[in-house]
């Protein structure tokens, strides 16, 4: 394999979709066979879509065989900022970068602001219509996203009953985002648009669920920790550890914080979820006849504070459910030859403590040579144990990549991450592009 | 207004429990319970209590019943006219927490204020402040919020019946109400302090609530076992032995409660706590080998110990109205002496609360705060049914011991060498003035161990006034003070308080202390309850807020609390950044 040779190259910023690359001969639609038994090197495509993840890995068999897997493609981004990721002009970047064809696409988790890029419409037009053209041979996602766990959920195992917890927490968030335009409209700034922005995030995405769940010609693999992923014939050489996320059995038999890793009570969920949905009601609120009248002088300090309650409240709720989804997060570890790259999507702790609580996993980790920032930088996807752990800190040779917007969510990334990433390695971050450039690129 | 043939007290309707309790005429099981007689308005609002019912949810206000005055719901009613009924959950709503407020003015002769910063006299109560299934008591609202939320009806909850109204349950009432009293008379409680502390918060208002429904023998009817016998019902005495009755009294009534609403488990605390004090196994969950972390547990313990005590001093009264040993006892008076052994249990609970310390207080701490308010009381004698004795068993059972040998706060220790020196200020003025408090505090600083470099704030100075045995008035006064001292963790070492290992010497530190002065009827120092903010008792305290992690610093809020109590601590635990 080549040698880190160039740190980054960054290429001129497009604005009509690029021309093809150097033609690519070698591309087979049935890869396997021929193929050399391993890349001769890899290289990493950030995109720029603002606060979010795009990442395509390009394994070079040599030869003009290169071979393509996507890692994650979305954005989310508040309005006022006066930034918006131009994904179509990404689904065509990507496209024009592997050539047509993708090997694989990884959606770590069912955020926004990972799958947003995968929505189709349809006329067809959609980013998610260009990536389906890219007929990728595999998808993978997290065991939380496996439609058959959700069915026949009558006596419901632990992990039935997470995943329905999930869907009523995508429901909650679908009301509250419909809710905070109708009834929190002209309340004060902050709570009201992180409630906006989080929730929203949460939103129920069906055209980019529906379309991961058929675009690969194999059928999809949910995965957890430990799971076995033979990619032998579509990427040989490779080798894919699953680190993330535990299932609800493993994260018990660990006896790691399950209060915080998952769903802790379904109950609660499926209320949460009937609370949300029953904003919409008839008149006669909360089932009651009642003389509504405009709010008297000796009641309108306390509504007010009410309001702020509520909001304060919802806020909590929804935050603790963007923190469950974020957790779902597939960790993937991809070695190649004696180089190792390590995709996190937004594990927290808690998704992470598993993996790390094995000393054989934590061994392999240290080794890593490029390193996806987890969650966009936030202060706890990164646990700073296993950040201590990576031997290529020493000399600096670690390479970071770092996709994310600042200012967008509150304190991410966080300033004492971001500055460790600066001092201890070469960092590719999406916030230091410049205005007109829609990437970069790592070679190693 | 003819104050003259006024009556200070008056009888307001509410239910008995929450609407899935019904009587024996099968409508739902309403009580009258005793409120302040006052001329409300409507809302109702009193001179201490407002009920606005203004639904952010759905950003609307409503008017109230326009005769806040008269009573509509003296007779039996069907338990679904009430539910759909806007008024009455006004009325329910303000009765449960007017009675409550009452039970503690009654029990501690005084009247006790709101916590508020403003000052405000009235709390503001929500009897439908939001679609979410919580309920909290919240000190910078000035407010008392309850929600409602939908049973599963496919998202199309349109009739009170698909709805649970937290406002209609007692229990949730009387135990977020409790949270609001307790914080008016215990202000730091709220601060970060020992593991006990918050759990003590939510186990005293399981306590308050629970011995409240145990004190109406409405309840107590529905579940006591019965035999017919010339034509009085009696009671077999065994079914009066503290095991039965845990299985009758205790498990019973919680089975009653939220029976017909499989969801209202969710919210319904006591019919869990009740179980619990039933079912918690002293030899695994005991305080003495409880370990960090298990605060919900913590919780339950104190409420175990005291029911248990509740049956068994109810077991000690009713034994006496089966003199012949017949084996059958008149079943209304057994009811009556459980009714009465709940009320004084409840009382000396609540007088409790005048000898704890301000901050930094425990299980042990109360424990010998109950004990030392009932020998006060009975003026060193054991009582007829001998109470302290059953608590003292009861806890001990749970391993929590008193703090003193003789199980009750002894009078001060003083330094050798050292006296108390009185006379800067009157008697009179040390009964209500908090400067003449503090240069009292001031001038026996090193007698106190109270300490000259902090912050210091004498919080309260209360008369506190009961009936003894002999019928005559005991007189105290109740004073709080608090100490607040900002060090760092190399000062600790000065300090003699033990540094957590992993804590940096920069790091900064918040020392709390301070002591519940009690002063007898000739201005004499009878007890100071309470540790110094420089004392090597801080080792401990410096060590659990150091694991607890900075997320534990700050007013605890019972909005999050509860919700925690469903869905694990709030997320925001840092990585180490």
């Amino acid at each position: 394999m080549a040698k880190a040779k160039k740190a980054k190259t960054v290429k001129k910023p497009a604005k009509a979709p690029k021309a093809k690359p150097a033609p690519k001969t070698t591309v087979k639609t049935k890869p396997g066979a021929q193929a050399a038994n391993a890349p001769v090197a890899v290289g990493v495509t950030s995109y720029q879509v603002g606060f979010g993840d795009c990442f395509l890995l390009t394994f070079d068999y040599g030869g003009g065989d290169k071979r393509h897997v996507l890692m994650d493609f979305g954005t989310k981004m508040r309005s006022k900022v006066g930034f918006k990721a131009d994904m179509l002009g990404n689904a065509k970047q990507i496209a024009a970068d592997c050539g047509g064809k993708l090997t694989m696409v990884v959606a770590t988790h069912r955020h926004y602001d990972h799958i947003s890029g995968f929505e189709t419409k349809p006329d067809g037009t959609g980013s998610g219509d260009i990536i389906r053209g890219l007929k990728p041979e595999l998808v993978i996602q997290p065991w939380t996203e496996d439609p058959k766990i959700a069915k026949d959920a009558k006596a419901p195992t632990a992990e039935q009953s997470h995943v329905a917890s999930l869907a009523n927490m995508q429901a909650l968030a679908n009301a509250v985002t419909f809710n905070i335009a109708d009834v929190l409209k002209a309340r004060s700034a902050g709570p009201a648009q992180e409630l906006d922005y989080v929730g929203g995030d949460n939103i129920t995405n069906k055209s980019a669920v529906e379309s991961l769940m058929t675009m690969g010609k194999r059928p999809v693999l949910y995965l957890h920790l430990g799971s076995p992923l033979d990619v032998s014939d579509l990427l040989p050489g490779v080798t894919i550890h699953v680190f993330g996320p535990p299932t609800i059995d493993q994260a018990t038999a660990l006896n790691q914080n399950l209060l915080r890793y998952k769903a802790s009570s379904d109950e609660y969920w499926k209320l949460q979820a009937n609370v949300a949905t029953g904003v919409a009601r008839p008149a006669g609120a909360a089932g009651l006849a009642g003389r509504v009248r405009p709010e008297p002088p000796q009641a309108r300090w306390f509504a007010d504070r009410l309001r702020n309650v509520r909001e304060d409240s919802m806020l909590q709720i929804v935050r603790t459910l963007d923190n469950t989804i974020n957790n779902t997060s597939l960790i993937l570890l991809m070695e190649v030859g004696d180089k190792k790259y390590l995709f996190p999507g937004d594990a927290q702790l808690e998704n992470w403590s598993c993996a790390l609580a094995d000393p054989k996993i934590v061994d392999l980790l240290a080794g890593v040579n490029v390193y996806k920032v987890g969650h966009h930088g936030s202060l706890n996807a990164t646990p700073i144990s296993l950040w201590k752990k990576f031997s290529l800190r020493q000399n600096k040779s670690l390479r970071t990549l770092l996709s994310t917007h600042d200012g967008e969510y509150g304190q991410v990334p966080k300033d004492s991450l971001l500055a460790a990433l600066k001092s201890d390695s070469q960092l590719l971050s999406t916030a230091d592009f410049t205005a007109d450039q829609h990437f970069g690129h790592v070679d190693i | 207004m003819d104050f003259s043939s006024r009556y200070p007290i008056r009888q307001l309707t509410v239910l008995a429990q929450d609407p899935s309790v019904t009587g024996p005429n099968g409508k739902a099981l309403t009580i009258t319970v005793p409120v302040p007689s006052e001329t409300l308005a409507p809302g109702p609002k009193g001179y201490r209590i407002q009920i606005v019912d203004f639904d952010s949810s759905d950003n609307r206000y409503y008017a109230p019943a326009a005769r806040p005055n008269e009573d509509r719901y003296l007779r039996a009613h069907s338990t679904s006219a009430l539910i759909a009924d806007r008024d009455f959950h006004a009325q329910n709503t303000f009765g449960h927490v007017a009675t409550t407020l009452a039970q503690f003015e009654s029990a501690l002769g005084r009247h006790v204020n709101w916590a508020f910063e403003s000052g405000a006299h009235h709390i503001k109560v929500a009897p439908h402040a939001f679609l979410d299934a919580n309920a909290f008591y919240s000190r910078r609202d000035e407010a008392l919020c309850f929600g409602y939320f939908a049973i599963d009806a496919g998202g199309r909850a349109a009739r009170a019946r698909d709805y649970v109204y937290t406002c209609l349950s007692a229990d949730i009432v009387t135990h977020e109400t409790t949270h609001a009293i307790l914080d008016g008379l215990r202000r730091e409680l709220m601060r970060p302090s020992t593991p006990d502390q918050p759990a003590f918060h939510e186990g005293f208002a399981d306590i308050v609530a629970l011995l409240s429904a145990l004190s109406r023998p409405e309840l107590l009817r529905l579940v006591l076992p019965v035999v017919h016998g010339k034509g009085r019902e009696l009671i077999a005495t065994a079914d009066l032995a503290p095991g039965a009755l845990r299985q009758s009294v205790l498990l019973g009534l919680a089975k009653q409660f939220g029976k017909t609403l499989a969801a209202q488990n969710l919210m319904n605390r006591s019919a869990t706590a009740l179980r619990r004090s039933v079912e918690i196994d002293p030899k695994i969950e005991n305080y003495g080998t409880l370990k960090n972390g298990e605060a919900h547990v913590l919780g339950e313990i104190i409420v175990a110990a005291l029911l248990n005590a509740f049956v068994e001093i109810w077991y000690a009264r009713a034994r006496t109205l089966d003199p012949v040993r017949s084996g059958y006892a008149d079943r209304d008076r057994a009811i009556e002496d459980g009714s009465k052994a709940a009320q004084h249990l409840l009382h000396m609970a609540i007088r409790a609360i005048d000898y704890i310390p301000p901050i930094n207080m425990t299980y042990p701490d109360y424990l010998t705060a109950l004990l030392t308010v009932d020998r006060e009381l009975t003026q060193g004698q054991r009582g007829k049914f001998d109470y302290r004795t059953h608590i003292v068993a009861c806890f001990a059972r749970y391993g929590i011991a008193p703090v003193t040998d003789s199980s009750c706060w002894d009078p001060p220790k003083l330094p050798r060498n050292k006296r108390l020196c009185y006379g800067y200020s009157g008697h009179a003025e040390m009964m209500w003035d908090r400067e003449a408090i503090m240069r009292f505090l001031w001038e026996n600083r090193a007698a106190l161990g109270v300490s000259a470099d902090a912050l210091t704030a004498v919080n309260f100075v209360k008369p506190s006034i009961r009936t003894g045995p002999d019928g005559l008035l005991l007189r105290e006064t109740i004073v709080e003070y608090m100490q607040l001292l900002d060090v760092t963790g190399a000062d600790l070492k000065k300090l003699k308080i033990r540094k957590p290992d992993d804590m940096p010497s920069s790091a900064p530190v918040r020392l709390l202390g301070g002591g519940t002065l009690v002063f007898d009827d000739y201005g004499g120092l009878k007890f100071n309850i309470g540790s110094g903010v420089a004392s090597r008792h801080q080792s401990d305290h410096v060590a659990n807020t150091w694991r607890a992690g900075p997320q534990a610093l700050g007013l605890r809020r019972f909005e999050a609390l509860h919700r925690e109590r469903m869905l694990g601590p709030a997320p925001d635990a840092d990585g180490g950044w």
